[in-house]
């Protein structure tokens, strides 16, 4: 009995699809080698490039993550004051649960601020650090 | 002896650029599990019940990690050399010329050595107080095994790398008779 039709095409196809993802990673190697090479060729200027990389990457994610953290509190948290109000609803804790909501929203919303807060309670300065990549100095 | 100066040179220079970006990238996260922690706070299925203060704490923390060099600076006030430590911009690196090292005697040599090397080392003692208070933030919420005192050895160890040229002063000073 003949092999179905797909079966026959399958093959080249994940053929040709292992070839793109290989000389996709390829280009990507070489990107960083030229990126390496434009960084100065060491092991701390390397770090300089892929530090900035991280942190700019950390910065986009936590601001993601704060926006939809900020929305998710609000939505619950009005849910549960609006919960707290009818007759039937005979679980406990929704005023509290909606208060915590929406505190945790605007909480979340100025996240920048509330670690600069943190950081004046914890070492009595603003906070030095930011998405810019540094280096630590030992003057 | 200048090419092994460069390297570790090289590689405190990575260190001191790698612990600024760590120090962000936790004081984003410590801050997001502080807002879930005290979200979940108002959750049946809390996982921080009993344990209030694990979310303050890493609210805390995040501003410790937000101005890390001012917790280094602070330590080394406590530790009484008062060295001053800062994030800078990034520069381009450059390493020491060893020049004559003997000096007069072996403590100057060993001095002298330890000068040259002081780069790599004060950028270590900084990551290993990074680490240790990583540590703590997990002893604390229970994430690891280790001990408190563990973790205040290494960061103490740290603060002394970071004052390394005052240490290996201090030492060759009491071993030398004369």
């Amino acid at each position: 009995m003949d092999k179905p039709f797909v079966l026959n095409i399958r093959k080249p196809v994940a053929r040709l699809a292992r070839r793109a993802i290989a000389g996709a990673g390829l280009a990507v190697v070489s990107a960083h080698a030229a990126f390496a090479q434009a960084a100065g060729g060491t092991i701390g200027a390397q770090m300089q490039t892929m530090s900035q990389e991280a942190s700019t990457t950390g910065g986009f994610v936590a601001s993601t993550a704060m926006y939809v953290g900020a929305l998710i509190t609000f939505v619950f948290g009005a849910w549960a004051l609006w919960q707290s109000r009818q007759p039937e609803n005979r679980e406990g804790g929704q005023v509290a649960r909606g208060l915590a909501g929406l505190v945790l929203c605007g909480l979340l919303v100025t996240g920048g601020a509330w670690i600069n807060k943190a950081a004046q309670t914890a070492t009595g300065s603003a906070a030095s650090i930011s998405s810019t990549a540094g280096a630590v100095s030992f003057p | 002896m200048q090419g092994l100066v460069n390297f570790a040179g090289d590689i405190g220079n990575a260190i001191a650029v790698f612990i600024p970006t760590i120090c962000y990238l936790m004081a984003l996260f410590c801050f997001l599990f502080a807002a879930w922690g005290f979200w979940m706070q108002t959750d049946p299925t809390n996982p921080f019940r009993g344990r209030p203060w694990i979310p303050l704490v890493s609210l805390i923390l995040s501003g410790a990690f937000a101005s890390f060099d001012r917790v280094l600076t602070l330590a080394n006030g406590s530790a009484g050399t008062g060295l001053q430590v800062s994030i800078g911009s990034l520069t381009s690196y450059t390493p020491p010329t060893v020049g004559t090292v003997l000096g007069s005697g072996p403590g100057d040599a060993i001095v002298n050595v330890v000068a040259l090397f002081q780069g790599f080392f004060q950028s270590f003692g900084a990551m290993a107080c990074l680490f240790a208070t990583i540590a703590w933030r997990g002893i604390v919420n229970g994430q690891n095994n280790r001990t408190q005192g563990g973790c205040f050895v290494q960061f103490a160890f740290g603060v002394m790398l970071m004052n390394i040229l005052t240490v290996t002063t201090w030492l060759t000073q009491i071993f030398q008779t004369t």
